[in-house]
């Protein structure tokens, strides 16, 4: 349908009218027409005309910041799994965020072991004792990072096992510093 | 009570000093952190206090840490938190920083201490008199024991201990050793005789650490490189180079007063007498006059005055030592005029007999 006014374009906004009677007329128009002659349909227009220049300023700003980014990240290091660090802010700080950062930062970091020890392996004399709070430990760091992932795929059922085997877990390890913290209740246990 | 770790906390001053003429003291220590959790440098407020409850819990619980006593960095005055620096227990960033969840223990002789929430979870240290590598290195691999029984440590096989900044990582261990060097500082001797110490992995650092000056001729060497060597031999090659420096030191002190008597007498007697009679005197020119004052010392110029005594004054005149002892009809003085009044009652009567 033709707008009523022109008769040129189609016709894509009705407008209706109450005449001084209480009579309502509608009127059939285009964007064009319908500018001209309803101060709202005008008003409309100019904030359409608005946004889509702010729209094409916030698209550019974008372009340049991924631009800078990708310059930023060229040899391009995951986040830490574990924690979330990302490579750029350990580089800022040197600090790592979290034991696990040493292997997923790999051959990065090693470069910075490299200049800074001059070697990238331990020379291990003793592993240190390993104790029962130790493997608590671990398994703890392994199920937060789990949670992490679980609630990021929002898979709640698998997050909620978590986070009771979590509150589980700590508690066992509190008892277990308790306990001394050994598998060996000769040493540091309680005299019975 | 808290306050007995404050009156013993110089105790490091006092101990026997192995070649205590050259070597002010020694330091050992290990950086570790717990498997599980968050490096501190990254980690919010609630979780280092969840860590210091961890470790707290712990630490009651092993029967070699018992005689620690616990000092919670929040609960401190900011002249308490000086206090502990001046004295070696904490560092500076532990000083100055937030607090959250940040705690020292403090042996019985307040020569070994635990310190929760620095840069890392845990930095077991100890301080002695003197040169004294191997006795250090003993204490703290059995307290590392100690506390590696109740809780895990971060560790992988192929980096060794894990620690907030990399520069720690593999054995977490630093041995470091405060050197007083004034004959290679007069004769002008320093840089050659520490230059190549980087050659072996070595690094000079000021009295008070990183990013401290060489103020009063105490020069601190340590280890730089903790990963790919073993603890054993990060000590040997230190022990190696820092007797080729005291050496040095010591044919340079010869040569001083064989060749330069004049000078160098009247350097330190000038020295001793504006220290026994000024009336007011900021930090850095204390530490100078000081050093001379130590140099004579050897040389038999100071009857009643021992190198444990002189490295006491040396902490002593540090900011919040003063603050905590200034005496109350000293209410007005400023610090600098306080640090006079407490130089020329020490070292006054340090003489008194000669």
């Amino acid at each position: 349908m033709k707008c009523e006014r022109c008769g040129q374009a189609d016709a894509v906004v009705k407008i209706t009218r109450i005449e001084p009677g209480g009579h309502a007329h509608q009127v059939l128009l285009c964007q064009e027409c319908a500018a001209e002659t309803s101060p709202y349909q005008k008003k409309l227009k100019e904030k359409q005309a608005s946004f889509e220049m702010l729209f094409k300023e916030l698209l550019k700003a974008q372009k340049v910041e991924i631009a800078e980014d990708e310059e930023a990240q060229k040899p391009e290091v995951p986040p830490c799994p574990a924690c979330g660090l990302e490579f750029a802010r350990y580089r800022a700080t040197y600090m790592l965020g979290c034991p696990d950062c040493y292997e997923a930062f790999g051959e990065a970091l090693e470069a910075d072991l490299e200049r800074i020890h001059r070697a990238t392996r331990h020379i291990s004399t003793a592993a240190p004792v390993r104790s029962k709070a130790a493997e608590l430990q671990e398994r703890l760091q392994a199920m937060r990072s789990e949670l992490t992932s679980a609630v990021e795929y929002e898979d709640y059922e698998r997050a909620a096992f978590l986070r009771d085997e979590i509150a589980r877990t700590e508690k066992a390890m509190r008892e277990s510093v308790e306990d001394g913290g050994q598998e060996n209740p000769a040493k540091g246990g309680k005299a019975t | 009570m808290t306050n007995s770790v404050f009156e013993r906390s110089d105790k490091w001053l006092h101990d026997a000093n192995p070649l205590g003429h050259t070597a002010v003291s020694t330091r050992a220590r290990f950086a570790r952190n717990l498997a599980g959790f968050p490096f501190a440098p990254h980690a919010k407020a609630d979780v280092l206090e969840r860590i210091d409850k961890f470790l707290a819990n712990a630490i009651a619980k092993a029967p070699e840490l018992k005689e620690f006593e616990r000092l919670e960095l929040a609960s401190l005055s900011s002249v308490e938190r000086g206090y502990l620096k001046e004295s070696r227990l904490i560092s500076k960033e532990m000083e100055k920083g937030s607090g959250h969840g940040a705690a020292v223990y403090v042996s019985q002789d307040a020569m070994a201490s635990i310190l929760v929430n620095e840069e890392d979870h845990v930095r077991l240290q100890v301080l002695c008199g003197g040169l004294n590598v191997d006795a250090a290195v003993k204490r703290l691999v059995a307290m590392d024991k100690a506390l590696g029984n109740v809780v895990g440590y971060a560790w992988s096989d192929k980096y060794g201990y894990l620690t907030a900044c990399p520069t720690n990582v593999g054995t977490g261990f630093r041995a470091s050793v405060m050197l007083h060097l004034p004959g290679l500082t007069l004769l002008k001797d320093v840089e050659t005789s520490l230059q190549g110490i980087a050659q072996h992995g070595l690094t000079v650092r000021g009295f008070y650490g990183e990013n401290s000056d060489y103020s009063g001729d105490f020069y601190q060497v340590s280890n730089e490189v903790t990963l790919g060597i073993s603890v054993e031999d990060i000590v040997e090659v230190l022990k190696d180079v820092l007797r080729r420096v005291i050496e040095r030191e010591e044919e340079s002190r010869i040569e001083l007063f064989r060749h330069h008597a004049l000078a160098t007498k009247d350097a330190i007697w000038r020295s001793y007498a504006l220290l026994a009679h000024a009336v007011k005197m900021d930090s850095g020119e204390a530490m100078r006059l000081l050093s001379r004052l130590r140099l004579g010392i050897d040389q038999g110029f100071f009857r009643d005055m021992d190198h444990q005594a002189l490295n006491r004054l040396v902490v002593e005149i540090q900011p919040a030592h003063l603050e905590r002892r200034r005496l109350a009809e000293r209410e007005g003085l400023t610090r600098d005029e306080l640090r006079a009044a407490y130089l020329r009652e020490r070292v006054q009567k340090s003489v008194s007999s000669n």
